[in-house]
């Protein structure tokens, strides 16, 4: 591999560098971002090990996904072909490219959760409505309806903050996102948390800070 | 302060505004996260460090499912 030719005379290829690799080839069969969760990885399984990377990597290989295999491991040769230069320096150089963008985008579909809870004892049930997903592409609108799943723990640790915040019986509705673009330290940063996401499940990560004394 | 490596599950919002207003410092339009934690905290020096790093994820229901509002919480994005 050329990438790996960069490193020729050192020790070794770093990890990094074969696991920005591991980004592009696990698009497929699992869809893009997704990891193969019953694959062993050196070693490591998922779910309950899992890899980290920093969200500079994140970006970086965001902004590469959308290009071909040979295209990312030359322009990351390009990038890094001084392997004396800082690592974390040279990341922040890998931003996405402003002219690139999707011909599709996904605005974020909103579904609608139910909850009821009975008083007497203690149960409770919860009803999700159709999702409503839209998408634009060449300047067409359309709305696309579907179900989302949302797993059992998920309702469960939902109904224990209702719980907890005063909700005494009778029902409740919520609205659920699929995604949502926010601005996190100064960075415009969009999350996804859905089962359905051009063909194949999307959930992000987060670095979530806990004060000293909180529930954890 | 602790960091905890977090999936994100579900973004929801509440249209109830009592129990909205029974959150501290919350209102009807913040949004939150349903995040399911680490067992263990994962501190930020630690991972740029390692660049890499490894942890377990919690599974327990009612300690590491939990609902946490964006803004104030979830601090980073990850990529796993």
């Amino acid at each position: 591999m050329i990438l790996e030719t960069v490193f020729k005379g050192s020790n070794e290829v770093p990890h990094w560098v074969t696991s920005l690799r591991e980004i592009f080839i696990r698009k497929q069969p699992h869809g893009t971002n997704q990891l193969d969760r019953t694959k062993k990885n050196n070693g490591v399984g998922y779910p309950k090990s899992v890899i980290t990377f920093t969200h500079k990597v994140s970006r970086a290989a965001l902004s590469l996904e959308r290009h071909s295999l040979s295209y990312a491991i030359a322009r990351l040769h390009n990038t890094f072909k001084d392997p004396a230069n800082n690592t974390q320096l040279q990341l922040k150089k890998l931003k996405p490219d402003e002219d690139d963008d999707d011909d599709e985008y996904f605005m974020g579909g909103t579904y609608k959760i139910r909850y009821n809870l009975n008083i007497l004892d203690n149960s409770y049930s919860y009803s999700i409505s159709d999702n409503t997903s839209k998408t634009a592409k060449s300047n067409k609108q359309s709305t696309v309806k579907r179900k989302v799943h949302v797993p059992r723990r998920v309702a469960k640790a939902i109904q224990l903050f209702l719980d907890n915040h005063g909700w005494n019986g009778g029902s409740h509705e919520m609205v659920g996102y699929t995604s949502l673009k926010t601005m996190l330290d100064g960075r415009k940063e969009t999350f996804r948390a859905t089962d359905e996401f051009h063909g194949s499940s999307w959930y992000d990560w987060c670095m979530v800070e806990w004060t000293i004394g909180e529930d954890q | 302060m602790s960091l905890y490596p977090s999936k994100i599950h579900a973004f929801v919002s509440f249209e109830d505004k009592v129990l909205v207003n029974s959150i501290d410092d919350y209102t009807e339009d913040d949004v939150f996260a349903v995040i399911q934690s680490s067992v263990e905290p994962l501190q930020m020096s630690q991972l740029e460090e390692d660049f890499i790093s490894l942890f377990d994820l919690g599974f327990d229901a009612k300690v590491h499912y939990q609902v946490v509002p964006i803004e104030n919480y979830c601090i980073s994005p990850l990529c796993v």
